[in-house]
């Protein structure tokens, strides 16, 4: 029955849904497809880890190795994404501190920087604050310790840390002050400030900013509609480092969404799974899946999905994806949206909270929190659909209404088959 | 009704998909480089004994495999800073800039104005460029004005049972090991090498000096 | 209507504060010859004078303002610091009357070395401590840490707590060469 409503409702969809005029053409990128050649990043951080980690067997009291072996293991987690490396790189420093009696500052910002990728935002907490205690890098502790905050939902104190290393000529904080207005839902101002700091990056020839500025002014193009600027920042990006898997996704999603151009899409996340396999890319290609009605498959990959994104080894990292995929335990959704608030008490948090009461059908207490919590809070998207759908489900047409008109501007960010969704309302 | 509730509340879940990922934006990056840090600074007579030679050392701890990527920083500028006068405060400065693959040497010259704000002595008469030394090259050297330069990986000098003195430190040891161990035997440093001649220093017989890395 | 959802196609709040340093920006980039450009301005971001001295004595807390702080202010802010860091890190300054082998008590010592430069003969030898001359320069080879360990810890003759005054590193790994430009060529 549900299956059937699905495939009509996709059938409906895809009538009305044309593609635009294509942006991306294969030529410019299929190059960075061929994955048959070894990538010279991962056989040169192999060998640095390597290294280091001889050099420590031999010495074992010789921490400086630690950090360097650290180092080698955050390149490697970066450029392979596999899991176990982030690990390592985290016990690496956490044998240093301890072993230097707690000491050195930098050892704590490094330590923060591993439990932030690995979305343990309190733990980051902790090592920032010590760091702050101990005083050396004092600035770089602020800066990051900014970064913790907006995760931590505590934005008075980010704004305060935001204010304490105000320099427009600094990347570092161009770069945050961006974060910060695009928070606030003002993402004009945010790009504006994102093409500062890539002018700051280019002065610097410091590729890795350049990489880093091209592939978030991506995304951010993508925000704002820019999808041709997108997709040049994107293909800029792999210039530099044609490993760079996190533009290669950008350009993904720009076939699926704005090209609707899935074969395309599947044909770039199949090079990519292959060269760095983690499970986001299934995320994708269920909602692939999903838009060309296969929902068959669609379910089949949400369901690879929540087994490798449940590997213990991740923590709490896909916690976010995990709740949004519960549909069929609605009990253990609303386990995993109370971490989530715990772990990382944002708006978008709460949002995921608030779905999962619905999901449990406590329609009311959605409301409450929606409300509450999200409303007004972010602007995201992403979260307004969400208390669109709460809205709905407690009989506020108006209010729907309201949000559905400005949902619709957002249709490249939402992607097709949320959008189907928007248009159900 | 419950029903269509319950699609409802499912579609707000699922729809919290890819889409977020997509805008889920990567880690900033790195707030503090490591390119501006001083390892070691050294000031001693030449092979030429008319000459003083200085030396200063950044990004420590190179492995080989790191040594041939590693590469001066463009926005950082090594300034040794020379004393005449017994004031401690600079009466000279040799400033060293990489651009494109070469390091500019300018100076002996007096800075504009002494302390933690410089800019380029453009201007200075005593200069010297060197193309920096590819990993795995020869050693590259150049020299004009009576002055010598080099810029480009190196062995790094240094030696130190580093990790036994932070056992000291933190109380997990009372002494050195009767053989230490060399914390930095087979790494690299970035090195950057100015002789000139001791008579564009000044002085009475003794310099204080000192090196400072300084970021644009 | 409220806004609601983040500002797509509001314009009239992109920041001014932004496209005012934009501008700058391009006045600064004019391109005036075909040489390199080495204008703009360089602040001190790290110093040095004698080695480890930073590491050892600066606590983490006063290190960010040490290594921007010009040396003829060093000693003015640093001295008694370092004086306390001599206390605490060595015995052999426990004593009222105790000195190391210069003959500098913890006061005047931590004096001296809160001023971080490298003084450098013109005239003679260039040394660390060669057993003759002392801090007239410093040569590659020069046991630098063995020094300052014994100053530290060695006591008025050099013969206190000895198995904290020599790390048992005495050389480097590869050789220097005698000419231009000395350090050895890398691993």
């Amino acid at each position: 029955m549900n299956r059937l409503y699905m495939i009509l409702l996709s059938a409906i969809a895809l009538s009305c849904a044309s593609p635009e005029k294509p942006i991306t053409n294969p030529d410019d990128y299929s190059q960075y497809l061929n994955t048959s050649g070894e990538n010279e990043k991962i056989k040169l951080a192999e060998e640095e880890l390597t290294f280091w980690s001889d050099k420590f067997s031999e010495s074992p009291n010789q921490y400086a190795y630690l950090s360097k072996m650290a180092a080698a293991n955050n390149l490697l987690f970066d450029i392979t994404g596999d899991i176990k490396y982030l690990n390592n790189a985290r016990q690496n420093l956490q044998m240093a501190v301890d072993k230097t009696g707690e000491s050195s500052a930098p050892l704590y910002r490094a330590l923060a920087k591993t439990y932030i990728t690995h979305h343990q935002f309190r733990e980051a907490n902790d090592c920032l604050i010590k760091a702050d205690s101990l005083g050396e890098g004092h600035e770089a502790t602020q800066k990051m310790l900014f970064d913790v905050k907006m995760e931590l939902g505590e934005y008075d104190e980010a704004k305060r840390l935001l204010k304490s290393f105000q320099s427009e000529d600094d990347f570092h904080y161009l770069i945050r002050y961006s974060k910060w207005l695009d928070y606030q839902g003002n993402t004009e101002a945010a790009v504006a400030q994102l093409e500062l700091a890539k002018a700051k990056a280019e002065l610097m020839k410091n590729e890795g900013l350049r990489l880093w500025i091209y592939s978030n002014l991506g995304d951010f193009y993508g925000h704002i509609g820019k999808i041709e600027k997108s997709y040049e920042h994107y293909l800029k990006t792999l210039e530099i480092d044609p490993h760079y898997h996190y533009a290669l996704k950008g350009i993904a999603w720009i076939n699926f969404s704005h090209e609707k151009n899935t074969a395309e899409a599947s044909r770039i996340l199949a090079a990519l799974e292959q060269a760095h396999p983690v499970p986001d890319y299934l995320l994708l290609r269920s909602e692939i899946a999903d838009f060309n009605g296969d929902i068959e498959q669609k379910e089949d990959l949400e369901k690879t999905f929540i087994q490798l994104a449940s590997n213990p080894a991740y923590g709490d990292m896909y916690n976010a994806y995990l709740v949004s995929l519960m549909e069929t335990n609605p009990a253990k959704a609303l386990e995993l949206a109370h971490r989530e608030v715990i772990n990382r008490p944002t708006p978008q948090s709460y949002q995921l909270l608030a779905s999962a009461y619905l999901l449990n059908d406590q329609k009311e207490k959605a409301l409450n929190v929606a409300e509450k919590e999200v409303l007004e809070k972010t602007y995201e998207p992403k979260s307004l659909l969400a208390v669109a759908e709460i809205y709905a489900a407690n009989g506020k047409t108006a209010k729907v209404a309201e949000l559905k008109k400005e949902l619709m501007n957002a249709a490249y960010e939402l992607g097709p088959v949320v959008v189907r969704r928007v248009n159900q309302f | 009704m419950k029903k269509s509730m319950k699609f409802l509340a499912v579609a707000a879940l699922a729809a919290v998909g890819f889409g977020i990922i997509a805008a889920d934006h990567i880690d900033a990056p790195a707030v503090q480089g490591t390119t501006a840090d001083i390892t070691d600074y050294y000031a001693f007579q030449g092979e030429n004994t008319s000459n003083l030679v200085f030396v200063a050392n950044v990004q420590g701890l190179l492995s080989p495999s790191a040594t041939g990527s590693a590469s001066f920083d463009e926005n950082v500028m090594v300034e040794f800073n020379i004393d005449n006068t017994g004031d401690n405060v600079e009466d000279l400065v040799i400033q060293a800039i990489p651009r494109d693959g070469k390091m500019y040497f300018f100076g002996p010259v007096a800075p504009g104005t002494p302390g933690a704000t410089s800019m380029v002595q453009e201007n200075a008469t005593n200069t010297v460029s060197v193309d920096i030394t590819p990993y795995g090259s020869n050693a590259i050297t150049a020299s004009n004005n009576g002055m010598m330069a080099f810029a480009g990986p190196r062995d790094d000098p240094f030696f130190f049972d580093f990790g036994k003195f932070t056992d000291i430190l933190a109380g997990n040891a009372t002494g050195f090991d009767a053989n230490g161990t060399d914390t930095f035997a087979g790494s690299n440093v970035m090195s950057v090498v100015i002789e000139v001649p001791k008579s564009s220093l000044g002085g009475s017989g003794t310099l204080n000096t000192w090196v400072e890395a300084k970021k644009k | 209507m409220k806004k609601l959802i983040r500002n797509i196609l509001g314009l009239a709040l992109l920041a001014t504060m932004g496209l005012t340093s934009c501008d700058k920006d391009d006045n600064m980039m004019n391109p005036v010859d075909n040489g390199p450009d080495f204008s703009g301005t360089y602040m001190t971001a790290d110093q040095m004078g004698r080695p480890a001295i930073n590491t050892v004595f600066v606590p983490s807390g006063m290190k960010d303002n040490f290594n921007v702080t010009p040396p003829s202010q060093m000693g003015a802010m640093y001295a008694s610091a370092f004086a306390d860091g001599l206390r605490a890190l060595s015995p052999a300054y426990a004593n009222p009357g105790d000195a190391n082998a210069l003959g500098l008590d913890a006061d005047t010592f931590g004096s001296v070395l809160a001023t971080d430069i490298l003084t450098v003969s013109t005239t003679g030898t260039t040394t660390f401590y060669d057993g003759t001359n002392v801090l007239t320069g410093r040569n590659l080879a020069d046991d630098v840490i063995t020094v300052e360990l014994l100053l530290i810890f060695g006591g008025e003759d050099f013969s206190e707590n000895p198995g904290l005054t020599d790390d048992n590193v005495n050389a480097n790994d590869k050789a220097f060469d005698t000419s231009f430009p000395y350090l050895a060529s890398p691993w």
